[in-house]
This record gives C-alpha cells, sequence and structure tokens, in this order.
C-alpha cells in the first residue's frame, strides 16, 4: 500500500551546487507535520468541461495514517474511507452509509486512480530514494528564481507506470513547484503544479492541480482549514469512527 | 462560334494542344489532395439522427467502434504460452500511438470479493500465469458470463482483443498497425480480424488496389478492340488521349474541391471507384463518334484540314448535346441527401465538361496537325462493324412492329423483375463468401457475441435504481432478440459491485433499492478503480449512459427488420423520466436504404425531366425530347429487371448504374437524333432515314459498345462483390442502351416518321 502522503514538498535551504541524489536526499529529508487536518475540496474537469466537485474532512497522522470523510455531494455524504499502513500490508476501510456496511478494500495496481481522480495512489506515495535513479537535466530561471531540473527515473522493479518524472525545484528551499510525469512510452501524461503555504514549522500544499495531457482531464485540489501538530490519537485511526461525522 | 472554333483549331492547333494540356496537367496535380473515406456514417446526411445521436455518443463517451482481433487455435485459450501471447500482442497494441485502448483479457478488471476485502484488480495480474493463476481466471469468467461473451469464444478456444483506435488514426492505419503487431504468431495460432475500422481499412487499401489494376486492364482491352476495329494507332491514341486527360482531370478536381472547401462531399468513397469507369465510358462515346466520323470524311474528302471541317460541323451539336445532358444527368445528383453524391455528381459532372472541352478542342487540333496515310487500312475501306450495323439496320426496318412488340414484352419481363430486386448495403456482402476477409469476419461473428454495435442512449438520473431498472428491461428485452449478442451498461456494474460487496451472494446481484446504495457503490469503485473503466458506459455527470449491444452480421433487410422492431419496442415501452435514443451500425444501414432509393429516385425524375428540357430545347421539338430519354428509359427498365430476375443485389454501388445508363443512353440517343435530323434537312428521302441514320451512327455506337464491354469486363474479376456487379452491369447497359437506341428508337421514330419530319418536329 503505497504511503498517502504528500512529503516531497516542503522546503530547506540549498545554496551550493549538488549531484542529483544530494538534491533528491534534501528534498527527501524536509521535515512533515506529525498530524495535520484540513478540509479539501476536490474539482475534476472533464475534457468537455464538465466539472465534478466533492468535499472531504481529511486527517492525518505520519505518514501512513489518515481518514476522509466526505461531506459533499449529497449522495456522499457519511462516506468515510480509513488507510492504516501497517508492515503485514496496508488497510483500507471505508464506510457505506446507504449500506450500513463496512467494507474493506484493496487495490492491487499503483496506477490505479485516486478519488476518480488525475492522481493516482503511485502519485501519492512517497518517493523511496533507493527506487529511482535521479539526474539532473540542467537549470532553469523561473520568475527571477533559480531551479533545478531534475530527473527520476523508476528502478525496473518498481512496476512505475511512469518512464520518468522531471520535477522543477526551487534552489533556495529545494521545494518542488511543479512536476511533469512520462508515461512508459515516453510521452508526457501528466502536470501537477503545486502552491504552498507556511504553517508553523512546515510548508504543505494549499493548492494542487494536476492535469492529464493526454485524456484532457484535470483535477484542482484546494486545502484549507489547515491545522498542523494538534495532537490527533492514534485510536482515531479506528473503523468504529468512520461512521459518524466530526 | 462554332464556325470560329473551328477555324481556330486548324489554325492555332499547338496553341490549343499546349493550353488544354497545361490546363489538364494544373487539374491533375489536385489528385494528391484526393481524401479517401469509407465511413459508411460520413456519407448520411447530418442531420439524420442515427449521425446525429452517433456523433453526440461519441463525443460523450468516446469512440465506441474497435477492430477486433480473434486469437486461438486448436486446444484450449487458457496456456500459459497462449496467454502471454495476448499479453504481449496486447503490450505491443498499447504502444502503437494510433491505438487508444486495447480491451482484452491483459487489460480488463476483475472485482473480487477477497476474504472480505473488495478488491479490484486486474484479470491477467502479469504476463506468465502459473496453473493456479489460470484455474482463477477461467473460474471468474465461467462466473461472469457477461465479461466472458466479449473476451473468449463460447467454446475457449479463442481470445477477442477490440482494439479502440486513436481519434486521429485512420481506419488504414489502425488496420496495419494491428496486422503488423499480430503477423508473427507462432505456428498453430490462428487470427482473425473483423470490425468496421478493419473493414473500412481493408476496403480502402485492398479493394481500391485490386480494383484501380482491374480498370488498368480493362483499360488496355479496351485500346485493344478499338485498334482492332479503327485500325490506326494515330485514331487510338486520340481517343485514349482525351479519355485519359479527362478522367484524370476528373479525378484531380475532385482533389482540388476537397483541398478548397475541406467539405466531405468531396470525399473519396467506395462509390467513387466507379466514377473513371463512368467517365472512360462516356467519354469513350465522343471520342469514338469524332474519330469515325473524321475517318469516313477522309475516305470521301482524302483532305485533313476539310475532313475535320466537316466531322467538327456535324458532331459539334450532339457532342455538346450529349454533354450537357449526361451532365444534367448527373448533376441532378446534388439534390440528393447523401452528402457524397453530390460531390460524386459535381466531379463527374466536370469530368464530362472537361471531356467535352478536350473532344472539340484538343482533339480536332491533333487531328489536324497529324500526317494521316491515306492509303492506311483505317482510311482506305469500311470495316466489318460497318458491314454489321447495316445488315442490323436493314433486320430492324424490315419488321418494325415485330421488333416493337418484342422489345415491349422484354420491358415487361424486366418491370416484373424490377419488383424481386433485393436491397443489399452491408458491407460483408460486398466480399465472395471465399474472400479471406469474408471468411474472417464470419468467423469472429460466430465465435464471439458479434461484430456490430448497437447503441441504446438512456437520459435519465443514472443513480436512480427505478433509472437503472428500466435500462435491465431494456437490456433484457434486446438479448432475447435474434442476430443480438450480448448487452452491457453501468446495470451490469451496479449490479456486479452489489453483489461483491454483499459478501459475494448471487441474491445480491440486482439493482440496490435506493438512490444512496447506488451513489455509495459508485463511490466505493472510484477509491480503487480507474473511473475510466466506466466513462464509456456512462458520462461525467450521471444523466446519460449507454446501453451497448453487440449484432451479429445478418442481411440488410434483416437488419432493417430488426431497427424497425427495436424503434416500435422502445417507442412504446412505459418509460419513467427517461427518454432514449439509438443508433449504430445497423440503424446506419437501414437509413441509409431508405436514402439511397429515396436519392436514387429522385435524381433519376431530376435528370430525365431535365433530358427532356434540354433535348425539347435544342431540337425545338417536345416529340424529339420525349423520344430522347426513350433509349435509356428502357434500358434502366431491362437493367434493373435484370437484376431482379438474376438475384444481383441493389447496394450503393450498383444504385449508380442508372448514371450509367443515363450517361450512356443519351448519349446515343441524341447522337441519333441529331443525325436522323441532319439527313432530313439534307433532303433524304423519308424512306431512307432511318436506315441511312442507323448506317451513320450505328457504328460508333456499335464500337463504342464492344470496345466499353469487353474492356471492363475485366472488374467481373473483382474479389469486390459490387464492382464484379458493376463490370457486368456496365456491359448490360451498354448493350441495352444501344439496342434500345437502334431498335426501339429507330422503330418508333421509323413508324412515326411522318410525325418526326413534320415541320415542328424537324
Amino acid at each position: 500500500m503505497p504511503r498517502i502522503i504528500i512529503i516531497s514538498l516542503l522546503s530547506l535551504s540549498v545554496t551550493m551546487a549538488q549531484t542529483a541524489s544530494e538534491i533528491a536526499l534534501q528534498i527527501d529529508q524536509r521535515p512533515s507535520p506529525v498530524d495535520m487536518t484540513s478540509d479539501m475540496t476536490m474539482r475534476l474537469t472533464s475534457k468537455t468541461g464538465k466539472t465534478r466537485t466533492l468535499s472531504v474532512h481529511t486527517v492525518r497522522k505520519g505518514e501512513g495514517r489518515m481518514i476522509l470523510w466526505f461531506t459533499a455531494p449529497a449522495d456522499d455524504r457519511g462516506v468515510a474511507f480509513l488507510t492504516i499502513e501497517r508492515e503485514s500490508g496496508d488497510e483500507m476501510r471505508m464506510w457505506l452509509p446507504s449500506f450500513k456496511k463496512m467494507r474493506r478494500i484493496s487495490t492491487s495496481r499503483r496506477g490505479d486512480s485516486f478519488m476518480g481522480s488525475d492522481l493516482s495512489f503511485e502519485d501519492l506515495s512517497s518517493r523511496n530514494l533507493d527506487d529511482y535513479t535521479h539526474n539532473l537535466l540542467g537549470e532553469e530561471l523561473i520568475n527571477g528564481e533559480e531551479h533545478w531540473l531534475l530527473e527520476n527515473v523508476p528502478n525496473a522493479d518498481l512496476r512505475s507506470s511512469y518512464s520518468r518524472i522531471v520535477s522543477v525545484v526551487r534552489k533556495s528551499d529545494a521545494q518542488i513547484s511543479r512536476e511533469m510525469y512520462y508515461d512508459r512510452a515516453g510521452e508526457l501524461i501528466k502536470e501537477r503544479t503545486v502552491e504552498m503555504g507556511t504553517f508553523g514549522a512546515y510548508s504543505v500544499p494549499v493548492r494542487m492541480v494536476v492535469r492529464n495531457v493526454q485524456k484532457n482531464h484535470s483535477t484542482e485540489l484546494t486545502f484549507t482549514n489547515i491545522e498542523v501538530d494538534t495532537g490527533i490519537k492514534e485510536s482515531l485511526f479506528h473503523e468504529r469512527n468512520l461512521r459518524r461525522l466530526p | 462560334m462554332k464556325a470560329a472554333l473551328i477555324r481556330l483549331t486548324l489554325e492555332r492547333p499547338r496553341i490549343l494542344v499546349l493550353a488544354t494540356v497545361a490546363i489538364s496537367l494544373v487539374l491533375i496535380s489536385g489528385i494528391r489532395f484526393i481524401h479517401f473515406e469509407d465511413d459508411i456514417l460520413k456519407m448520411l446526411p447530418t442531420d439524420m439522427p442515427s449521425r446525429v445521436i452517433w456523433e453526440d455518443v461519441e463525443e460523450q463517451f468516446g469512440a465506441t467502434e474497435a477492430l477486433l482481433v480473434s486469437l486461438g487455435g486448436e486446444g484450449t485459450l487458457f496456456t500459459p504460452e497462449r496467454l502471454a501471447l495476448i499479453w504481449d500482442i496486447t503490450r505491443t497494441l498499447e504502444d502503437d500511438p494510433r491505438v487508444d485502448e486495447v480491451m482484452s483479457l491483459a487489460t480488463m478488471n476483475r472485482i473480487d470479493n477477497v476474504d472480505g476485502f473488495l478488491e479490484v484488480g486486474d484479470l491477467m495480474p502479469h504476463r506468465d500465469l502459473s496453473p493456479t493463476d489460470i484455474s482463477g481466471l477461467e473460474a471468474y469468467l465461467d462466473a461472469n458470463p457477461e465479461i466472458a461473451d466479449r473476451l473468449v469464444s463460447t467454446n475457449r478456444r479463442y481470445a477477442m482483443m477490440a482494439v479502440v483506435p486513436h481519434t486521429t488514426a485512420t481506419d488504414e492505419e489502425i488496420a496495419a498497425a494491428v496486422t503488423r503487431a499480430v503477423e508473427a504468431v507462432p505456428e498453430g495460432i490462428e487470427i482473425s480480424l473483423a470490425g468496421m475500422p478493419y473493414v473500412r481499412g481493408i476496403l480502402s487499401e485492398t479493394v481500391r488496389t485490386e480494383v484501380f489494376t482491374l480498370m488498368r486492364i480493362g483499360l488496355v482491352v479496351l485500346a485493344l478492340v478499338l485498334l482492332l476495329n479503327l485500325r490506326s494507332v494515330a485514331g487510338l491514341g486520340m481517343v485514349l488521349m482525351v479519355n485519359v486527360l479527362s478522367t484524370a482531370s476528373m479525378a484531380g478536381f475532385l482533389g482540388w474541391m476537397f483541398h478548397f472547401t475541406g467539405s466531405d462531399q468531396f470525399n473519396f468513397t467506395i462509390l467513387n471507384s466507379s466514377m473513371p469507369v463512368i467517365l472512360l465510358t462516356i467519354a469513350t462515346a465522343d471520342g469514338v463518334h469524332i474519330i469515325t466520323r473524321f475517318f469516313r470524311e477522309m475516305r470521301v474528302r482524302h483532305d485533313v484540314r476539310s475532313s475535320v471541317e466537316a466531322t467538327m460541323n456535324v458532331l459539334m451539336l450532339p457532342v455538346f448535346l450529349t454533354s450537357i445532358t449526361t451532365i444534367a444527368g448527373f448533376i441532378s445528383l446534388v439534390t440528393s441527401p447523401l452528402r457524397v453524391m453530390t460531390g460524386y455528381g459535381i466531379a463527374i459532372s466536370f469530368g464530362i465538361f472537361w471531356a467535352w472541352v478536350l473532344s472539340i478542342t484538343l482533339l480536332p487540333s491533333v487531328m489536324g496537325m497529324t500526317k494521316w496515310n491515306l492509303s492506311g487500312r483505317a482510311l482506305s475501306g469500311s470495316g466489318l462493324m460497318e458491314g454489321v450495323i447495316h445488315r442490323l439496320g436493314q433486320a430492324v426496318l424490315r419488321r418494325p412492329r415485330t421488333v416493337l412488340a418484342g422489345g415491349l414484352a422484354l420491358i415487361v419481363f424486366s418491370i416484373i423483375g424490377t419488383t424481386m430486386l433485393v436491397v443489399e448495403v452491408n458491407f460483408l456482402a460486398f466480399f465472395k463468401p471465399s474472400s479471406p476477409i469474408r471468411q474472417s469476419i464470419e468467423f469472429v461473428d460466430d465465435n464471439f457475441a458479434g461484430t456490430l454495435n448497437l447503441v441504446i442512449e438512456v437520459t435519465g438520473d443514472m443513480k436512480d435504481p427505478q433509472t437503472l431498472r428500466q435500462m435491465e428491461t431494456i437490456q433484457n428485452h434486446l438479448e432475447t432478440q435474434p442476430y443480438m449478442g450480448s448487452t452491457v451498461s453501468l446495470v451490469n456494474i451496479v449490479r456486479k459491485l452489489h453483489r461483491t460487496i454483499m459478501d459475494d451472494s448471487v441474491q445480491y446481484e440486482i439493482i440496490p433499492e435506493t438512490r444512496g446504495q447506488v451513489a455509495n457503490l459508485l463511490t466505493l469503485y472510484s477509491m480503487t478503480g480507474d473511473p475510466d473503466d466506466f466513462s464509456s458506459l456512462v458520462d461525467y455527470d450521471y444523466s446519460k449512459a449507454l446501453i451497448s449491444a453487440t449484432v451479429k452480421q445478418n442481411t440488410t433487410g434483416q437488419m432493417m427488420e430488426m431497427v424497425a422492431q427495436t424503434s416500435s419496442y422502445l417507442e412504446e415501452l412505459p418509460k419513467e423520466n427517461i427518454t432514449v435514443r439509438f443508433t449504430g451500425f445497423p440503424v446506419f444501414i437501414s437509413d441509409f436504404v431508405d436514402v439511397l432509393i429515396t436519392s436514387s429516385l429522385r435524381s433519376l425524375a431530376v435528370s430525365l425531366v431535365l433530358i427532356i428540357l434540354l433535348s425539347w430545347f435544342f431540337f425545338k421539338s417536345l416529340l424529339w425530347g420525349a423520344l430522347a430519354v426513350l433509349p435509356l428509359g428502357t434500358a434502366i427498365i431491362l437493367n434493373f429487371g435484370l437484376m431482379g430476375w438474376f438475384g444481383l443485389d441493389l447496394n450503393h454501388v450498383t444504385a449508380l448504374l442508372t448514371s450509367i445508363i443515363i450517361g450512356v443512353g443519351v448519349d446515343f440517343a441524341v447522337h441519333f437524333i441529331a443525325q436522323y435530323r441532319h439527313f432530313i434537312s439534307a433532303g433524304v428521302p423519308r424512306e431512307d432515314v432511318c436506315q441511312k441514320t442507323i448506317d451513320d451512327v450505328g457504328y460508333p455506337i456499335l464500337l463504342n459498345v464492344t470496345a466499353v464491354s469487353v474492356g471492363f469486363s475485366a472488374l467481373l474479376f473483382s474479389e469486390f462483390i459490387p464492382m464484379g456487379y458493376m463490370g457486368g452491369l456496365v456491359i448490360i447497359s451498354m448493350v441495352s442502351c444501344a439496342l434500345g437506341t437502334l431498335t426501339i428508337l429507330a422503330t418508333v421514330s421509323h413508324l412515326m416518321r411522318d410525325k418526326v419530319t413534320a415541320p415542328d418536329g424537324a
């Protein structure tokens, strides 16, 4: 089960010339909140311009625990989703209020879409440095700020949906502002842009847009009411807590 | 005007030759812009409901047509090697930029309840499956027949791969890509291809190549027959020069028109394959008339200049009249609701116009510039056919009433035959039963759920169980209908999800009770599966859904019956908060037949009226106007009657036969009438006018009929049935038009000689 957390977006000052591996390491080592709550609005736009919007209240702790409560649309209100990463295997549970049933669910495919969006489970998982070969493609000046172009090529045994991912990394704080994903045929498939906000000692995403250029479909995620390190208890991540909206 | 033009051809021949050849070359250069298109949909009017619905559906749900690949052989499909082969071919196709999606065992999902987990996974999780994996796969397919029906044959020996082309890929490209991907399969593996993109791709590549090869052979044979009769290489060269330049200019004109307008009216479809046949036939007629008349004048005058002058003096008007009346016949196609027919009519009318220009400018110029050998066989004596035609004239005029009665009897016999005419426009029937293409399609059709597609679009609240239950009713009805394979819709997915979350209990393989439950199931799926998995079945905001049904190949008549029944079923079905529309290949076929028949009848009526009016105007006699359409009218009845008697199908290629008959028939009739009137004006006694006219125009008519008929008999050997019919029917058309002119028109004008020679008749 992929660790559903976005960790590659935190800042760290980097001023001296570095190798691709060192840049990747610095991105990986940035601090992340112990826990975080937020309200997320996901707006999906189809190639014909039709949109679908859903809202969820999210709570996460560390890299391996997360709950989503659906608050809108009305059809889905009350649906809740829990994921816990364990050594023995990942666990996903879903509460279906109309059936009054809890169901365990699973996916065997890293490339599968997450909640019908343009993000896949693979996109949401943290990247293990050893699973990729890193190459520094060059440097670029964007809006007066210097950036690295870092290429991440997945190792063959990773079974990635991508042939490579190119990250645009701001030199001043090693923050990724944009990423381009290339499919197995080497064609650009997705672009992701991220806007960060500062909460306490952390930089966390407040808005993210992912565009599938091949399907001409896009997903916009907006995070509001963000709170970090509020001391969320481990016991919250239990299926009994899915049954009622917080 | 006429005199000035004749003088110009004699005094400035080089300028005329250079100008006409240069313009022809500019026109011919448009050939590179010819756009091939064999999609039956594009031939339908843009506002035809089946086309409107289909285009809406494609915009909303993506391409619904796929190229179908069947793979298998002796023994079970479920071996590690064969499944690995399916995996490899699927991946090769998926990597091809012309392929949008492949649906096969190697790409489809499975929804399972595993130890209480709802799991959406791959039917084939990896290439090399273990015996346990394979047993699991077989068991899943056994338990899910609606999935199995679309992926494996009923005898479990063949697998189906449905290749959805990328929207930018042409049918030829996708057919070539798939053919390449499957060509290197191991020995013992049988591959069969089917589906409309394949048929169209093959039509474009194979059939057109074959038809054009046969036509080239036909042209050579036509040239040989002309040479034998004209006995002059130069004369033959001149006829062919006009033929080839005008035919190529017409093709180039079509290309230029597409280039400048971008209109799909100017696409080159399977219908347009008949254009060269028609124009060559018509252009040969005028060329032969001019050259044979010139030879006859030369035999008398022994002087090139005066012979050219005399020939063009006599033939300028009839050649103009034959051209304008034939153009009138073809331009009537612009009234056709079939879009491609309007372009066809315009292009072929232009071709006839250009053939006329070349016949009255280039041809006499070259004739005047050529150094003729007066002692040559062509110029020293009449040929065999000229004797034959004289005797034919004598025979006809000896017993005109008997000949006329015989002709009328034949017409009555033909009218009975027309009632037996069968319309068949399905592409499959265009291939001979022994054709590998047809066998391949029939194999896929027999072993799987069908190779054609019927799509029912339902508009309503797709999360409402009542809507889903109505869709289920429609699916259940469709599946009981003859020729119908399986159906699939959102209903199947919802039922399957319901069963899976209810601990895989079969009793829950039903539509849930409440809207919330349906919504929960769809959200559940979106958490694990790709939403694209059912984007081809339901739209983005769950307000529209498709029921996709496979249909087995059958005749046009059966398809029309099925479409009519489905239409009345859907109309009478009590509907609660839903609206229903349907479309698909069988509906196009059904609409196409209606349009084809309406179009043919309408353009035929318009042609006949225009020809009568033009002939009336130029011959200054309504009687001659009516007589001008007599041979072609009888020929049309005779041809369609014979088609009915011999069981030859009427389709969108053979329906154009009326155009050939009009083109050829009016040509023969106008030459006959013009010459008849010429003899009257020249003071030839009434009793002899008809015989002299037959002697005069009979030879070029007979030569034209013989050369074109023998030449285009090459088309009889086409693997493509309509083209074979076309070859046969061109012969019948030519012969019946000639007989109509030299017997019926001749006897009627002979019997009515007092009327037609009266001042108002002449």
